[in-house]
């Protein structure tokens, strides 16, 4: 038991997405169930979101039509299931800015944001290229930085510039410059308080998507493990590969403590539900006292 | 049959009439405007953004961005007045450059809002609202089909091919 509850929380699904955009190399290796998911983390008198999905009201028909994505869920819904509202929600810390993680902040009214300075930097850069250079910004709504820019009016929206210890009690933000985007966050909670953390989970955003990225069978290489990078980025496999043994070492080395929301094995590892609506909620710990929301 | 083959989105083939295969052709012709207004507003507001928030960020930078974006998008307002479109295109053709104007009037607005008596940071954010009205302008008009993406899904960690690919015939 530690000072946080974590769960996963899917708000839908792709049932037929392309192995090859999950894990670099892997052409042709057919298809797999795809969550979109958000986290939330309660503890220490605050209720924290990593990230917030998107807005089916302005993505839903084409992510239906075109990608078929399949089940979505309003915060209002799926926070449901672990006992919250969105309204009680204080922190949202975006992983990154594509409109999947960054696209539904309206929903959090009382939240204050945070997201790395250099992904709004280096995106609004991307934005100002020719079009033909539009790769850079992919993923990015401009409705989206007009809505940051509204929080920022209101006081709602930090930009965090770099590493962040203890952001909150024993939670600590880290970039990853030049990774999956310009400037990717991951988050560390050290569930135990201490510094060198016995009991520590990592939370990647893109910066992994699944096991497999960690520990797979060498799609690119003839060996049993290889860390090998996620199949879409815009910065450089460098910078995932050495992000992923950072992201080791803050899980101790061990691939279950790291936490991927679009994973969709995490059921097989960690305690769930799976709802009438076909999504899943993942209890990844639960703090002193708190009830299990899964069984 | 008359017509042009099409390979559409889901990779298969369907004919098309002239009168819809001119109006896909004008439809594309429409999308990379669309797509230069609606990276403006990202711009646009992300400057804003950066001038409020971002430690070390240069006023310079924003002012000669509203410079360079009024005298540009004044420029294409008036070059999609002039661009020739199906009848069943005008409201889309319209939209898109009421969006225009309004991202010059907005980068208009900020220019003179930043100049030696000109109000300021405060005076300058209220050109978001103009922002505002045109992303608001250009999200319904959005077609994934002939281009004009407030988001490129093709270009996503969302994107996944599909599992619909057709035997063409």
């Amino acid at each position: 038991m530690g000072a946080y509850s974590i769960w996963v929380l899917e708000y839908s699904y792709v049932t037929d997405y392309a192995k090859s955009m999950v894990i670099y190399g892997a052409h042709n290796a057919g298809i797999m169930r795809l969550p979109y998911a958000y986290i939330l983390i309660k503890g220490h008198g605050h209720l924290a979101m990593v990230d917030v999905g998107y807005n089916n009201r302005d993505w839903g028909k084409d992510l239906a039509e075109r990608l078929h994505v399949k089940g979505w869920q309003s915060p209002k819904n799926v926070l449901k299931k672990v006992g919250v509202k969105p309204e009680d929600v204080d922190t949202v810390m975006l992983s990154h800015l594509h409109f999947d993680h960054a696209g539904n902040l309206d929903d959090f009214p009382n939240a204050k944001v945070y997201v790395q300075e250099k992904e709004i930097t280096r995106n609004v850069w991307a934005m100002s290229l020719p079009p033909r250079m539009a790769f850079l910004s992919f993923g990015v709504d401009p409705g989206d930085v007009l809505k940051c820019v509204e929080l920022g009016r209101k006081g709602r929206l930090t930009l965090v510039d770099g590493d962040a210890d203890d952001f909150l009690p024993g939670i600590d933000l880290r970039v990853a410059y030049n990774s999956h985007t310009f400037g990717s966050m991951y988050i560390v909670v050290r569930n135990d308080g201490k510094r060198e953390s016995k009991d520590p989970w990592v939370i990647t955003g893109d910066l992994l998507y699944v096991y497999e990225n960690i520990a797979g069978g060498g799609a690119m290489a003839d060996a049993d493990k290889i860390y090998t990078p996620v199949g879409f980025a815009t910065g450089s496999h460098e910078n995932l590969i050495l992000t992923t043994e950072k992201i080791m070492k803050a899980a101790n080395n061990e691939i279950n403590r790291v936490i991927m929301v679009h994973e969709d094995r995490l059921g097989e590892h960690f305690p769930s539900r799976l709802g009438d609506d076909g999504l899943r909620v993942t209890e990844i710990c639960l703090a002193d006292g708190e009830p299990s929301r899964v069984r | 049959m008359n017509g042009i083959l099409v390979l559409n989105h889901t990779h298969s083939y369907r004919h098309e009439s002239a009168e819809e295969a001119a109006l896909a052709e004008s439809r594309l012709a429409l999308a990379p405007h669309y797509t230069v207004v609606r990276r403006a507003i990202g711009y646009l507001s992300g400057l804003m953004l950066l001038y409020r928030g971002a430690k070390g960020f240069k006023p310079d930078s924003i002012f000669e961005a509203a410079e360079r974006l009024d005298e540009e998008f004044r420029e294409l307002a008036d070059r999609l007045r002039s661009l020739e479109v199906p009848a069943a295109l005008v409201p889309t053709r319209q939209t898109v450059m009421t969006s225009a104007m309004l991202v010059s009037s907005a980068a208009a607005m900020i220019k003179k809002s930043l100049t030696i008596g000109g109000g300021g940071l405060d005076v300058a954010e209220q050109s978001l609202e103009l922002l505002r009205r045109a992303h608001r302008l250009l999200m319904p008009i959005h077609d994934q089909h002939s281009g004009m993406m407030m988001v490129d899904f093709n270009h996503a960690c969302c994107h996944c091919t599909g599992s619909e690919i057709e035997q063409t015939t």
